[in-house]
């Protein structure tokens, strides 16, 4: 009874389809068939079995290949509304023997071994933002001769939280008087990814020689004023509000700009390490 | 082994190679030459990456097609399926050696090892054809398997190894169980197969040309199904009445018009009569069933409308007890040379004084008893005018021939019919349970005499020597002596051949129907037969276990698995994430943390002592017999 069930759910949990090559060997068979039944060829009668007696074991070989695989959604950074992203999945092999030939969704993997994981990652898109699923995940398997294809159909319980799209006037034109730096150069700070914006004489050149396309960063004796995002300001309706504010919060970040992030029932003070933070309540807004 | 671990997977194209030269192999012998050589030329252009060639390899296909075929356009061969398959397989090795040159991995290039397999299927039926088949489809369920896993040859050849196992019960009962239909096989056998292979023909010598065969080719072999009959088996070949001198020659025989012999006592039983290029079919005394394609001829000789240039296998049943009355008795029956071996003459005038024919014949054979006559393979020279004068009383040594050519013609000067019988009796050494080999060493011949009330009457002459204290069967079994013995090796191979042959190579709807009553009835049989397909499943269950589950590399590691597994039958279960010091010394067990402390020396101290792997399995498994 407990073998029974456990067929029952091996035969559930993954699932297969024929592929083209199925109706071949059926075609093949049909062909040995006639060969050997006429002049009763027991060669060919043996052969017409082997591919028949293989073509049934495979089924058993593909289910088990695949039967003992889990799928586990790692952490992903910065997912945004309508833009492709790369979803890292570890395939976990419970079994005790590897599995071969198989594809989550169209990214081929060639072994996952026994007791091991591998990491594959997927591409994927969420037109609106808030927290999602990950959505269905299919590993298939064409193992072991291809002519049928076995899947197993996973629904992840991990949701991302996709923010809303960055979009809208660049920080540096919105806020562009307020932008302007106040007092002198006054020291070196470190060295920052190079935006358009930056002065040639503030790029570092030994970086770019190097391969690095990088700035300098300098503290201004009179920086510290901080810049106001006001949801009602930021644009008409509230999903080009929110694309305006995700798009000024991650310039902010990026060149290091103090700013308060004023939403119609809470207020944000930029913090250090706190983006992520930030960026979630305009996603679940 | 190296080689298949190393071998790693490059492209899917040199594994078709790999799968045609396998497919290939047999299908290049039935080919004509200028096939053989455009396959040649084909290689040639591959190795050298010619792909623009392609119309010129196609020119020379389409040539090579036409050379091979032409001479039979107008010839009735073309009536014959055979030719008709070699020119699908012509055509075939033409379309793939030009789609190979184009080095692209296509549908048709990907069946067509498949079907060079399948096509060649129609030439060859034969124990090697059997084997070689079933290497093919393992070579080519390995190719497949290394295509897909794309790992080293080995693990495809471990997989197939599986996929064979566990298939091979399904094979089993399939191929026992699936319904057949009485069609005749097709017996195509080996291209330029087989050498002629008879120690008898229609004549017999007693001179220096005389029958002495000692080869040990096989001539035929016989199985009897119900049972190995207790009496000598003498499998008829040739009936000879005319002596010419110093031998005896088959004369024109007539159809023989007369029943067959009285039908009591059958045996039944099978022959696999190898190719002689005569006519011969041999029997047991005296046939009374006639194969497909055979007539019977005066003397009860079996012979085929054509000459045996093929393995020929046929049932036959035999009478043991017959009278074979005839109306008439053949003038040359009582024949002899009246000028000839007068002493033997002489003799033979005494008897016939004797009036009842059996008790003359009883007094012939008392008068061979009387000269103490000796069976030897190297008799001495005879004098050939009075060659029956030289053997009975003169030299008194000799083998069948002079055995029973001597008491043929003295059987003649003393009043009663008689005839020479060629053929082959079967050397009870050659037997194993119901199946015998009759070897060209085993050609006989011996002697009938007509009786009026018994009809024709075997007389084994050559029984008559050394039979003197232990009776004809012991002086039988002491010519049978003089013979090497069989190999019993050889023996039993060429039983497990012919078994092989008749139950996989010659199933058919007769053999299943036999089977299926035999399952039915028997239940000893039925029995056994369950038990062994339940041996095959468990076999394959076992090897599917045994090699599908993957191995670990590092002996040190695999020991570590081992008690893994220990602590987690306790319920101790290390996290995927937790490594593995770690987890050992949350324990907080000494026995574990030495353990712990070896295995980290072992793997990564670089003084580490292949000792000490030893000393770590020692206490992985002291640990786990105290736990």
């Amino acid at each position: 009874m407990r073998f029974l069930k456990r067929f029952i759910h091996f035969n559930r949990v993954v699932k297969s389809r024929p592929t083209k090559y199925f109706f071949l060997i059926v075609a093949l068979m049909v062909g040995l068939f006639m060969q050997a039944y006429m002049h009763n060829y027991n060669i060919v009668y043996i052969v017409l079995f082997f591919v028949f007696a293989v073509a049934g074991s495979s089924c058993l070989l593909g289910r088990l290949n695949i039967y003992k695989l889990q799928l586990k959604p790692l952490p992903v950074a910065d997912v945004f509304a309508g833009r492709s992203f790369d979803l890292s999945i570890a395939i976990v092999n419970e079994a005790a023997s590897d599995s071969y030939a198989l594809y989550l969704q169209d990214r081929p993997i060639d072994r996952v071994e026994a007791k091991g994981e591998r990491v594959v990652t997927v591409p994927k898109r969420f037109a609106s933002r808030g927290r999602h699923a990950v959505g269905k995940l299919r590993l298939t398997s064409y193992f072991p001769f291809g002519h049928i294809r076995f899947y197993k159909e996973f629904h992840p319980k991990e949701k991302l939280i996709v923010y809303p799209r960055p979009k809208g006037k660049s920080l540096q034109k919105s806020f562009q008087s307020r932008l302007q730096r106040f007092g002198q150069l006054d020291s070196f700070d470190r060295l920052r990814s190079y935006d358009p914006a930056d002065q040639l004489s503030h790029i570092h050149w030994p970086s770019v020689a190097k391969g690095q396309l990088q700035s300098k960063k300098f503290h201004y004796s009179m920086e510290n004023r901080r810049l106001e995002f006001d949801f009602y300001r930021a644009g008409q309706g509230t999903e080009q509000r929110l694309s305006q504010l995700t798009l000024w919060v991650l310039q902010a970040y990026e060149h290091d700009i103090d700013f308060v992030l004023r939403l119609p029932k809470e207020t944000l003070y930029k913090k250090r390490g706190q983006k992520d933070a930030i960026l979630e309540k305009l996603a679940l807004y | 082994m190296r080689f298949l671990k190393n071998w790693r997977y490059t492209n899917d194209l040199a594994l078709i190679d790999a799968a045609l030269l396998v497919a290939l192999a047999p299908v290049i012998l039935v080919v004509k030459l200028p096939m053989q050589l455009f396959v040649l030329v084909a290689v040639g252009f591959i190795w050298q990456k010619r792909r623009s060639w392609q119309y010129v390899l196609l020119f020379l296909g389409a040539v090579a097609v036409g050379v091979s075929f032409f001479a039979l356009f107008a010839s009735t061969d073309l009536s014959r399926f055979r030719i008709f398959v070699e020119f699908i397989i012509s055509l075939l090795l033409v379309a793939v050696a030009v789609q190979r040159l184009q080095e692209r991995l296509n549908f048709y290039l990907l069946i067509s090892p498949f079907l060079l397999m399948s096509l060649g299927l129609f030439y060859y039926e034969s124990i090697s054809a059997l084997f070689f088949t079933i290497l093919q489809l393992f070579i080519f369920t390995v190719l497949l398997l290394h295509s897909r896993m794309r790992q080293g040859l080995l693990d495809a050849v471990r997989m197939g190894v599986i996929v064979f196992f566990i298939s091979a019960p399904v094979i089993v009962v399939l191929f026992l169980f699936f319904p057949r239909i009485s069609f005749d096989t097709k017996d195509f056998g080996f291209k330029g197969r087989q050498l002629g292979a008879a120690g008898h023909d229609g004549q017999m010598y007693v001179d220096d040309r005389a029958l002495k065969v000692l080869s040990k080719e096989v001539v035929m072999e016989v199985e009897f199904p119900s049972g190995f009959p207790s009496s000598q088996l003498y499998f008829r070949g040739s009936v000879l009445y005319e002596n010419e001198g110093n031998s005896w020659v088959e004369t024109d025989n007539p159809p023989n018009a007369r029943p067959l012999a009285q039908k009591e006592e059958f045996i039944t039983y099978n022959v696999t009569l190898y190719p002689h290029y005569k006519t011969y079919l041999y029997a047991l005394d005296y046939p009374v069933s006639l194969p497909k394609k055979a007539k019977l001829e005066r003397g009860y000789v079996l012979k085929a409308q054509k000459p045996i240039f093929q393995t020929k296998r046929y049932e036959m049943r035999s009478a043991q007890n017959y009278r074979s009355l005839q109306n008439s008795i053949d003038p040359q029956a009582l024949h002899y040379d009246a000028d000839k071996n007068p002493q033997t003459r002489k003799a033979a005038k005494k008897l016939r004084g004797i009036d009842e024919p059996a008790k003359r014949l009883e007094a012939l054979k008392d008068l061979f008893r009387k000269q103490k006559l000796r069976y030897s393979l190297e008799p001495p020279a005879y004098d050939l005018q009075n060659y029956v004068d030289a053997f009975l009383f003169d030299q008194r040594v000799g083998y069948c021939v002079h055995f029973a050519s001597a008491f043929a013609v003295s059987a003649r000067m003393a009043g009663l019919p008689a005839r020479v019988v060629t053929g082959y009796k079967a050397n009870m050494q050659n037997r194993v349970e119901n199946y015998i080999v009759i070897r060209r060493e085993d050609a006989h011949a011996w002697t009938e005499i007509y009786l009026p009330k018994q009809g024709w009457v075997r007389v084994e002459a050559t029984a008559l020597t050394a039979g003197g204290q232990s009776g004809e069967e012991g002086a039988l079994e002491a010519v049978d002596r003089v013979k090497t013995a069989p190999d019993p090796w050889e023996l039993r191979l060429l039983y497990l051949k012919y078994r092989i042959q008749s139950w996989v190579l010659h199933y058919n709807y007769l053999k299943q129907q036999d089977f299926f009553t035999k399952l039915l009835r028997d239940r000893q049989f039925l029995t056994l037969f369950v038990l062994s397909v339940l041996f095959l499943a468990v076999l394959g269950v076992s090897i599917f276990a045994l090699l599908r589950k993957t191995r670990c590399k590092d002996p040190a590691v695999c020991l570590m698995q081992k008690l893994l597994a220990h602590l987690q039958k306790r319920g101790v279960v290390k996290d995927r994430s937790r490594s593995l010091h770690g987890f050992l010394s949350a324990q907080r067990d000494p026995g574990l943390e030495q353990i712990d402390r070896l295995y980290h020396r072992i793997e990564f101290a670089p003084d580490a002592h292949k000792k000490e792997l030893k000393t770590l399995k020692r206490l992985i498994e002291r640990y786990i017999k105290e736990q």
